[in-house]
């Protein structure tokens, strides 16, 4: 799908309309009595409840006041002192938010537990207290109010906080030496400056309803001052002389509340996402449109689609996400349908199941499922299939349980939708399913919830749920994207073996070409919706047609096809119009061995303490990293591999003192990391720098790119105004963008482009080393391998050494001089990437090795089966002491942990596998 | 499960400790002497004889700690002092009309619910549509109402010029119920106008959130039956933060109510407390605010184990 994120506009502005109108009435408010100057304060009993006259066009009050310029100078009263105690508590309760959210420990404990103990009093009463001790007034009445809005705000920023500082645009000001309130002004208040103006005027719209709910009592402005809590309480004495009376201060109160209110709806459609999404789907019918148009041949195949064309409906006018797709599957084969984001294949498969967004999709074309027209049933009849005849697992195993069921009646409820059974029966088959997909202890696993579970488990009850209906065709969107790489293998092995027993036929979307290799008897290629190629699996990979089925293969890492290769090699560039590759040119060697490492790591520790409970200690630590060492020398990659939770990021992290480590040295040219105080390490931090994975997430979304890329620069005074302007441009250049480009804002790129931004400003102060943690994961395959190949590319020319952070071992062999793999926090085994990958010697890199799918149908089969069963835990006790480590030297020249103490590998053969 | 249950608990008393400790000290936190400022009156000085019996009534003349553990010992005992105005105990007072608040409030949260709930579900199933733009515009317009001019409003329509229903006032149950039932309605009504807004677009947002969750495209995907739809997987999902929003603003009520019960005359608790207010019957004053604080607390309290019982990830 695709993932950029625009913003979305709501037609004509609901926002602007209300915002002018909030300034009319403040206007109103101003300059009102500057124009219509009678005293509101004058008396005249004679005239009281005098009828509207030309002299007062509203008439007068039970003491003959003028009631227009009472009101005008109410509306005075009213929105000054809503105003003035918003803006007193927005300052106050951001302030302490932020601190609370940014700097954590006291702050944190302060904004958090004062907010509490003032929340525990409702508004209202707090204020009758303080009106009770000290009197009614105006100043009384601000004070007061602001201190009992003060913690709407501070929950509000310090929630807000809490998340713009995960987000890694932060880490990366931090990384490169920004100080605390540069971070604070620069990332943390423009990116939350929306939710705290929401604050802003729903905290407003409230004031001003209590300061008229107060006065109304006679506790809140003091006569004579006017205010329209006051008028609305004298006139209610003389409702029955006066009707109108009563009638004008509340249209005036309810007006004013109103447009406050509204302005704050039309803010939080601006600034939160979601009702924005709620907004685009506006004009939704029930259910999707479908309209069925007969195929041009009869197929005899289990499933048959011709000629489906989805598009959805947006605010722009209908886009075509799927263009005329024609496709056969046959009784228990797997047809694999791959293709890049964007490329309709997702839309393909929920277009089968109809479960695209409902009303904003139309669907047109046949869909046979054994010889049965699907698309001219109703709603109604193809619930019937949905399930039963054609099940369905996703790609998110963790949001797509639902958290609030347990597992037991999720699985149940699948039963029971399409066989007329007991729940009892039902529960019995459901325990069936339960150990069909091996779920370890099933009568115990089925009555806890989905967050009992970890991912790959999740993904094991899906299919229990899928398999519920006894389905004749299996529908896999992106299954495995998500898991581990052993967990993906156990997962993929799984569904072999349930395809073998039931022969239900399996569509498998997924952009993996190792796993399509594995699995798949026919390929289907999907590019821009459209059907580029289809042909038997084999075929496919030895004998490519098309293009872009030319160029998609040669950006695919091969695992293994590095074998021989004495340095790191780019990816082949290809023609994208001719799917031609040329490879690329053999690399020198760019490592300078000659000099000591620029790099040093010796014995690096970090732990992280689990947060105990009221009244009982820490459950135990995470132990991320556990004695890490190894140099890097200049020109020289090092790559970090492992899966997750095995602590390979937050090494990364502790080199950077990102986060402080809890012991070990790092040692960058010489110079001592860890014990180097703030403003040595600023200087450290020139030499140093990271990119980060999520290229969504690496750049702050209110700042132009070029201001991103400059600010380095401008913090470590390297450049300013025009020479950093030259500068930015020459690094925008340098990593393959234009220019011009630095106006824009981080929104208007692409996944790829904007890791290419994160590279540039990276490479602002020319630093010597980069951590690269995940750098390329999140891109699609012929994207990744440019953005290597860049990365290649600034070490040939830049002399750089990087610690290349991945989970995916393919890139690791492409870019690698030398791999490091991790198993729970620790390094199991070091050295030359040939040796590694040819050669592996600890029992974890074997198994991490043989789990990787290899994009080659033909050594299908080749892998051992995988243990089944959950990752580790890196979690300890409080009192765990590792066992003392012993390190020897492989024959091919890799450092390996021994193993043959350890329980976990016992009976590991020591013997390498062949590959 | 016991254990989050403890610890709530063991927070929701924590937190009453530091509210009973602000509101007694708040007397001090105003300058100058406390039984001087309690006797003034716009700005007269009070006779030093009133004061002097006031201080010695107040024991304020004692060490503050000694009257700051005292107060502490009061409230675990159940007692709150006496009020200036007859004597009688500020609890006895209390206990009268506190019944007669909360009843208001439920009858209030009832209404809201069964017509905010339902009205948001349709709404956020029908995103866009005439029926949710007119919902959603009619809430707005609601939210805009105070409910003191919502409640003037009522009583000079519906009592003064249709003469349908008394203009305000209480009878007990026993003593007439259906006239019971209509002096409880009105000022309920009148609340709830604001209140179903709150609860509808609360309603409709959670669910219209619930609906873009993968759980729910799984649930279709099993060819679950749309009633079971969204009634396990998006309504039951929607509970939790719909809660917490009527549980705050049943607590807001408890010294919000004031305004309602003051329209309609009342005699529930928070309308009590301005009479307090203008009699400036201290020891009631600080009575009526603490148990409506705590009630506040325990409410909450309430709310987090509901939550608890909704949402299985916060048990564990």
């Amino acid at each position: 799908m695709d993932k950029t994120r625009s913003t979305q506009r709501r037609g004509p502005g609901a926002l602007e309309l209300n915002l002018g109108l909030l300034v009319a009435l403040i206007g109103i408010a101003v300059l009102g009595p500057m124009v219509w100057r009678l005293d509101p304060t004058a008396m005249s009993i004679a005239e009281r409840y005098a009828a509207p006259s030309s002299a007062h066009p509203l008439g007068q009050d039970n003491f003959g006041r003028d009631v227009l310029s009472r009101l005008l100078y109410g509306a005075r009263t009213s929105l000054s002192i809503a105003f003035a105690t918003a803006l007193i508590a927005a300052t106050l309760g951001t302030a302490a938010g932020i601190a609370g959210g940014y700097f954590g420990r006291f702050w944190e404990f302060a904004t958090l537990r004062v907010s509490d103990v003032l929340l525990a009093f409702p508004p209202i009463l707090m204020a009758l207290l303080v009106v009770a001790l000290f009197g009614p007034s105006v100043a009384t009445l601000v004070i007061c109010l602001s201190i009992l809005y003060v913690p709407n705000f501070a929950r509000v920023a310090y929630g807000e906080t809490l998340s713009v500082r995960r987000h890694e645009y932060v880490d990366a000001q931090r990384a490169f030496g920004a100080r605390a309130p540069r971070i604070l002004a620069r990332s943390i208040l423009p990116n939350i400056a929306g939710p705290v103006l929401v604050q802003f005027s729903l905290t407003a719209s409230h004031a001003i309803i209590v300061e008229a709910g107060l006065s109304f009592l006679g506790l809140g402005v003091v006569p004579p001052t006017p205010s329209w809590g006051l008028m609305i309480r004298a006139a209610r004495a003389q409702v029955e002389v006066n009707p109108m009376g009563i009638v004008w201060p509340s249209l005036c109160l309810v007006l004013t509340v109103f447009v406050v209110n509204r302005l704050c709806d039309a803010l939080q459609a601006r600034f939160n996402p979601r009702s924005a999404n709620a907004a685009r789907a506006s004009r939704q019918s029930v259910s999707e449109e479908v309209v069925y148009r007969a195929p041009e041949a009869a197929s005899d195949a289990l499933l048959s689609v011709s000629d489906l064309r989805t598009e959805f409906l947006t605010e722009a006018g209908p886009v075509e996400a799927v263009s005329g797709v024609s496709l056969d599957v046959r009784r228990g084969e797997t047809l694999a349908i791959v293709g890049e984001s964007g490329s309709g294949k997702s839309v393909t498969a929920l277009s089968l199941m109809r479960l695209n967004e409902r009303g904003t999709t139309r669907m047109s074309g046949s869909v046979t499922l054994d010889g049965r027209e699907l698309m001219t049933l109703s709603d109604e009849a193809f619930r019937d299939i949905r399930g039963n005849d054609i099940a369905m697992i996703f790609q998110e195993p963790m949001t797509s349980l639902n958290p609030v069921l347990t597992v037991g009646t999720q699985i149940v409820e699948a039963i029971q939708a399409h066989r007329d059974v007991t729940r009892a029966e039902a529960r019995a088959e459901a325990l069936r399913l339960l150990d069909r997909v091996r779920i370890p202890d099933s009568a115990t696993r089925i009555d806890q919830f989905p967050h009992n579970f970890s991912g790959g488990m999740r993904q094991r009850v899906m299919i229990a749920m899928a398999l519920a209906g006894r389905p004749k065709l299996l529908i896999a969107d992106e299954p495995t994207t998500a898991l581990d790489v052993t967990v993906q293998a156990q997962i993929l092995e799984l569904l072999k073996e349930l395809q073998r027993e039931d022969g239900m036929a399996v569509v498998f979307i997924t952009h993996d070409m190792g796993v399509v290799a594995e699995l798949a008897d026919t390929v289907a290629v999907m590019y821009r919706g459209k059907l580029v190629e289809t042909g038997a699996s084999e075929t496919i990979f030895a004998a490519p047609e098309h293009p872009y089925t030319r160029a998609l293969l040669a950006s695919v890492p091969r695992i293994g096809a590095m074998a021989g290769q004495a340095h790191p090699l780019r990816f082949p560039e290809v023609d994208r119009a001719t799917g031609i590759a040329r490879q690329a040119p053999e690399r020198r060697d760019t490592v300078r061995r000659d000099a000591d490492p620029v790099l040093r790591v010796q014995g690096l520790v970090k732990r992280f303490e689990l947060p105990g409970r009221l009244l009982s200690p820490s459950p135990g630590r995470v132990h991320a990293s556990e004695n890490v060492s190894f140099d890097i020398h200049a020109g020289e990659t090092l790559s970090l591999v492992g899966e997750s939770g095995c602590g390979k990021s937050t090494t990364g992290r502790a080199i950077l003192r990102l986060t402080d480590p809890d012991a070990g040295e790092v040692q960058l040219a010489g110079r001592d990391v860890t014990g180097a105080d703030p403003k040595q390490l600023r200087a450290l931090r020139r030499e140093m720098q990271m990119i980060f994975q999520d290229p969504f997430a690496s750049l702050n979304p209110t700042q132009r790119v070029g201001a991103s890329i400059a600010e380095p620069l401008l913090i470590h005074d390297r450049a300013r105004g025009a020479e950093a302007r030259k500068r930015v441009e020459d690094l925008l250049v340098r990593v393959g963008l234009s220019p011009e480009m630095a106006d824009r804002f981080p929104h208007e790129f692409s996944g790829g482009q904007r890791q290419r931004i994160c590279i540039a400003r990276a490479l602002a102060l020319e630093p010597k080393v980069i951590v690269a943690d995940e750098a390329v994961s999140a891109l699609d395959v012929s994207v990744k391998a440019e953005v290597v190949n860049l990365l290649m590319e600034l070490q040939e020319t830049m002399g750089l050494a990087y610690l290349f952070i991945s989970h995916d071992m393919a890139v690791v062999e492409r870019v690698s001089h030398r791999v490091a793999v991790m198993y729970l926090g620790e390094i199991v085994e070091i050295g030359p990437r040939e040796a590694v990958f040819g050669d592996p010697q600890h029992p974890y890199t074997k198994r991490l090795l043989q789990a990787v799918p290899v994009a080659d149908p033909s050594r299908r089969g080749q892998r051992r089966s995988v243990p089944a069963g959950d990752l580790r835990s890196p979690v300890r006790p409080t009192d765990y002491v590792g066992p003392r480590r012993e390190w020897r030297r492989a024959d091919a020249g890799q450092l390996v942990m021994s193993w043959e103490e350890d329980p976990e590998w016992a009976g590991s053969s020591t013997l390498s596998v062949p590959s | 499960m016991l254990s989050y249950t403890i610890r709530r608990c063991v927070v929701a008393l924590l937190l009453a400790v530091s509210v009973a400790s602000l509101v007694f000290f708040a007397l001090y936190l105003v300058p100058g002497d406390p039984a001087t400022m309690l006797l003034s009156v716009g700005g007269v000085e009070p006779p030093a004889a009133a004061v002097q019996a006031l201080t010695e009534e107040l024991g304020l003349d004692r060490p503050v700690l000694v009257q700051y553990l005292d107060f502490l010992g009061g409230l675990v005992t159940g007692n709150l002092g006496q009020s200036f105005a007859n004597g009688d105990t500020v609890w006895s007072m209390i206990a009268v009309r506190l019944p007669r608040t909360l009843e208001l409030i439920a009858l209030a949260t009832a209404i809201s619910l069964a017509v905010g709930v339902p009205a948001g579900l349709a709404a956020a199933l029908r995103q866009g549509r005439t029926v949710d733009r007119l919902f959603s515009f009619t809430a707005s317009v609601q939210m805009s109402l105070p409910v003191f001019v919502v409640g003037t409003a009522m009583v000079y329509i519906f009592a003064q010029r249709l003469g349908w229903v008394p203009a305000g006032g209480y009878v007990p149950l026993a003593q007439d119920p259906a006239r019971h039932l209509v002096l409880v309605l009105m000022p309920a009504l009148a609340i709830s106008v604001g209140f179903s807004a709150i609860v509808f677009r609360m309603s409709r947002a959670t669910v219209a959130s619930v609906l873009t969750k993968d759980w729910v495209r799984t649930a279709r995907a099993k060819g679950l039956a749309e009633g079971r739809v969204r009634r396990w997987h998006i309504l039951r999902n929607a509970l939790g933060p719909v809660a917490t929003v009527v549980g705050l603003e049943m607590g807001g009520l408890l010294g919000g109510s004031v305004l309602v019960e003051y329209v309609f005359n009342y005699p529930g608790l928070s309308g009590f407390l301005v009479t307090a207010i203008e009699n400036r019957d201290y020891p009631q004053i600080r009575g009526t605010v603490l148990v409506i604080a705590f009630l506040f607390i325990l409410l909450n309290l309430l709310v987090d184990l509901l939550y608890m019982l909704l949402d299985p990830r916060v048990r564990d």
